[in-house]
């Protein structure tokens, strides 16, 4: 998957690789610091050779991209790890892919004394000096931590001969942690060659060039960063880093940028409205706009398409177990048939796949029944990390063709037009803002900060798509400081993006036929509450 | 013209008052000066600057017209009170 990169470098080092606003860095500039890190990684094998990863502390920087390409070159997969994610959920992830090797950035090597304070293991951290407060940090950490050792990347370690991109397609490339029904995170291992289908795949059907400028709004912890950086890189376009601001008010960032390819979450609609970013035709230079991650409301790729009315609109669609996205639906102002409060379909499978609708049983429905959507063909991943009951049970084999697939949880029908529709979930994973979460795992946080009171995560609102999570917990008073105090607690054990936004107490929590928790019941209690006027 | 400045002052005041409001809502204890800045300390996300102008043209009563919708007038306290204190 970075074959394409060393090859668009080796030929045109000039180009621009990373825009910044501010600053610029060449495909050369890239290539330097990608080579530095894969030589100090491959010096480490012996550290490292235990485990196929390599984890990664760092951010949407120089460093961060050139460390993700440098894992890589040395035959390693990346394991992103966020500088803001609490320290015992770090130490978990390391612990559980069993590395001992980690590159850190400025900002990592921040956020790194948290992570080490819980880990049981002795680490290697790789570290480019060169960066401007690096340097001091180091020294600071090595006494902190004498049992860890920190190693000093130097300059283009692995020589461009020795750089083989020649790589087994089952080479495992990243590892990637997602919310986990249980409390405990899955780890969703990747391969070279369910990345090299997607990539061909968006190469198939989407003409990017080298003069396109990419978006790059996800972070390397969320799977579709993988298309913002890999699809750009092997055209040898630029990839257009905002910042904090940008994030927050997108449109001085996509024209000052110019840029030509969007891709985000459809919730930055909604934001972009309530922050006055979309004026009819705003964003003339956009050629592609894609979203994917959670479902695309017709009303909000209209705005959209007003505002970029010369690009082509894509609503895309897949889970990480399916590598990054698997199926498309190219939307149209034209498309009569669908009503603005309507969900865009998430439409045909890409080339290559297969995409069937099954029942409870593992068979597939006829015509236009709803059942679970089940991705099968070369994007289907190695599965998860140390979870062979969670393998069996989504990683399964076809009784008649044998054909190895994956069971989504989504639930979707085939329309008329043979065009796949995204229905609702067969669990209890969500999509708040676009991100993946298990309403089970924030419960389970919840109960272990609150001396196990029963509690409910809600996605608010009611109906997708969601915006808010709200947490329900059982009690006699609602308390307003009990609450703060709760989401401070939870603030240890689970990323921003899990924390629910409001901690509302309930009395009695009202309970289904089986004596369980009726969830149903909860978020429409929480409706009548929500719903009458305050005072 | 010492005027002028002392009411600034107030106004950015206030101005780190609302930002404070909503981080204790979230239970974050950040403390802002008039030079901190709003989006790389992850102070303004989507959600807050949301909630952020709407305290704004409420509590007070400042209008922010779309012109003004960019990152460069929200940047640091001090460059809302240039902007948008009267």
């Amino acid at each position: 998957m970075h074959a394409g990169f060393f090859e668009r470098a080796a030929a045109s080092p000039a180009s621009i690789a990373l825009d910044f606003g501010d600053r610029t860095f060449s495909y050369g500039d890239m290539r330097s610091l990608a080579l530095s890190i894969a030589g100090a990684v491959e010096a480490c094998g012996a550290d490292g050779a235990d485990s196929p990863w390599v984890g990664m502390l760092a951010g949407k920087r120089l460093h961060g991209y050139a460390a993700m390409l440098g894992i890589l070159a040395a035959r390693k997969g990346y394991m992103p790890l966020s500088c803001s994610a609490p320290g015992l959920r770090l130490a978990d992830m390391i612990e559980r892919s069993g590395t001992s090797l980690v590159f850190a950035d400025e900002e990592g090597l921040r956020a790194l004394p948290a992570m080490l304070a819980h880990t049981g293991r002795r680490l290697t951290v790789l570290v480019d000096v060169a960066e401007e407060s690096a340097a001091v940090q180091v020294e600071a950490l090595e006494e902190a931590w004498p049992s860890h050792v920190f190693r000093r990347v130097a300059p283009e370690t692995m020589a461009s001969e020795s750089l083989s991109l020649e790589i087994h397609r089952d080479t495992p490339a990243y590892l990637l942690f997602t919310s986990g029904s249980t409390g405990r995170p899955k780890g969703v291992m990747v391969s070279h060659g369910n990345v090299r289908h997607f990539l061909d795949a968006i190469a198939d059907r989407y003409a990017f060039t080298v003069a396109d400028r990419f978006s790059q709004n996800f972070d390397f912890t969320f799977d579709l960063s993988v298309f913002d950086v890999f699809a750009c890189l092997e055209v040898g376009g630029c990839i257009c880093v905002p910042s904090g601001g940008d994030k927050v008010l997108p449109a001085r960032y996509i024209n000052r940028s110019r840029l030509t390819v969007w891709f985000s979450v459809p919730s930055a609609v909604t934001a972009m409205q309530a922050a006055r970013q979309l004026k009819p035709g705003a964003f003339g230079g956009l050629r592609y706009s894609f979203f994917c991650g959670e479902a695309l409301i017709v009303q909000a790729a209209r705005v959209w398409q007003a505002a970029a009315p010369a690009g082509k609109l894509v609503n895309l669609y897949g889970p990480t177990e399916a590598t990054v996205c698997c199926t498309e639906y190219a939307w149209s102002t034209e498309d009569r048939a669908l009503a603005d409060e309507q969900v865009v379909p998430i439409g045909n499978v890409f080339r290559g796949l297969h995409a069937s609708v099954r029942d409870e049983n593992g068979v597939a429905v006829a015509g236009e029944e709803i059942g679970e959507l089940c991705i099968g063909g070369p994007q289907v991943a190695l599965g998860y990390l140390d979870s062979p009951e969670e393998n069996a049970k989504r990683f399964v084999e076809d009784a008649s063709s044998g054909q190895r697939f994956y069971r989504t949880g989504d639930r979707a029908v085939f329309d008329a037009r043979g065009c796949l529709r995204f229905v609702g979930r067969v669990d209890h994973q969500v999509k708040v803002r676009g991100y993946r979460i298990e309403l089970g795992e924030v419960e389970q946080a919840l109960r272990a900060c609150s001396a196990d009171a029963n509690a409910v995560a809600v996605p608010w609102p009611p109906q997708a798509p969601h915006e808010r999570l709200i947490a329900v917990c059982e009690a006699k008073v609602h308390d307003e400081r009990e609450g703060q105090r709760l989401i401070g607690e939870l603030r240890q054990r689970l990323p921003d993006y899990m924390l629910p936004d409001e901690v509302v107490f309930m009395e009695r929590f009202p309970l289904n036929g089986n004596g369980k928790i009726d969830r149903r019941a909860v978020a429409q209690a929480l409706v009548d509450r929500l719903s009458q006027p305050a005072g | 013209m010492e005027n002028g400045i002392a009411e600034k002052n107030a106004f950015v005041a206030k101005v780190i008052g609302i930002l404070e409001h909503i981080m204790a809502h979230k239970e974050l204890d950040i403390h802002i000066e008039p030079d901190t800045p709003l989006f790389d300390s992850r102070i303004l996300d989507s959600v807050t600057f949301v909630e952020f102008i709407t305290a704004l043209e409420v509590e007070l009563d400042v209008s922010v017209p779309d012109q003004k919708m960019s990152t460069q007038f929200f940047a640091t306290p001090a460059h809302i009170g240039e902007h948008f204190g009267n």
